[in-house]
């Protein structure tokens, strides 16, 4: 049997379908990803600064 | 001791075949999860309907990804006997433990990428990265399963649970995978093969094998355990490795 994805993705959007929950938490969720990502590019740049400072340092001396 | 000398005696054996194959499946089993259900994550987007077109429509993606949800599955099975059952599982397993002092291990590298200190802090097995790696992947794939089992037989779990439980593990289900897909896909790729001495790849994961000069640099505890003080010599032309 298929599966009318298009009609069913159509009802999910429509304001007569049953609101979604979840929207406090989708938030939040949001947020965490966000804070992760910062965290992990901050980590990856202090990493590369480290390694940029140290390489300059190997060549002046 | 279980770290063995084979071989080019100036390289130990790190994994053994059994890990190294779980790894593999590991590998392997996320990046086509994370693919096929960026495909329906990102459906409205052109990134999602070219994912979708790839892989054969809804249908068939919706196949692909409950298969490797049954890999994934197996594998945590076996995963679980390995560290429960086996002396050497379990002995990896305790060395995956956190402790304070990894969190103050971290501090004082990141103190050293900053200039702080001449030299990095000396790590044990497993650094603290590895640890985050570990356990990030390990209790996000279990709440990955707990919360796919519920969308997979979504009939029945609805006969038990509230609706908002369902969009809530819809949500929960969506964006940890994302937040997976970026820890995996991003930092660990970054930490093992792209940060500085590593760059382009390092080959532990097809060998199992680490160089005595690359684990005083970033294990050095584990080193010191296995050859004392001795320090290792310097393969012609290497550099002091940088990242621990």
């Amino acid at each position: 049997m298929r599966i009318p994805v298009t009609a069913l993705l159509q009802l999910a959007a429509t304001e007569s379908s049953i609101p979604p929950a979840g929207g406090t938490v989708r938030t939040v969720v949001r947020i965490v990803l966000g804070v992760f990502i910062a965290m992990l590019a901050s980590y990856v740049l202090i990493e590369q600064i480290g390694s940029w400072r140290r390489r300059r340092a190997d060549r002046d001396h | 001791m279980t770290t063995e000398h084979r071989r080019n005696p100036e390289e130990i054996q790190r994994f053994t075949a059994n890990e190294l194959a779980q790894h593999w499946v590991l590998m392997i089993t996320l990046t086509v999860l994370a693919l096929t259900g960026l495909a329906l994550f990102a459906y409205g987007t052109w990134i999602g309907k070219v994912l979708m077109a790839i892989e054969g429509g809804m249908e068939a993606r919706g196949a692909i990804h409950r298969f490797f949800a049954v890999v994934l599955m197996l594998l945590t099975a076996w995963h679980f006997f390995y560290v429960v059952f086996t002396e050497r599982g379990h002995r990896q397993l305790m060395e995956m433990l956190p402790h304070a002092s990894d969190f103050r291990g971290f501090v004082a590298l990141l103190g050293y990428y900053l200039g702080r200190t001449a030299e990095p802090p000396p790590f044990g097995r497993f650094t603290p990265m590895q640890k985050l790696q570990y356990w990030g992947a390990g209790l996000g794939s279990l709440m990955m399963i707990g919360t796919g089992l519920i969308l997979w037989f979504h009939t029945q779990a609805m006969a038990v649970l509230p609706k908002w439980l369902f969009d809530v593990t819809t949500i929960v289900h969506g964006y940890e995978g994302l937040i997976l897909f970026i820890l995996l896909f991003g930092w660990h790729l970054y930490i093992v093969h792209f940060s500085p001495g590593n760059f382009p790849m390092q080959r532990t994961f097809l060998s199992g094998r680490i160089s005595r000069q690359r684990l005083w640099q970033e294990h050095r505890l584990e080193y010191l355990e296995l050859f004392g003080d001795r320090r290792p010599t310097p393969l012609p032309g290497q550099r002091e490795e940088e990242s621990p």
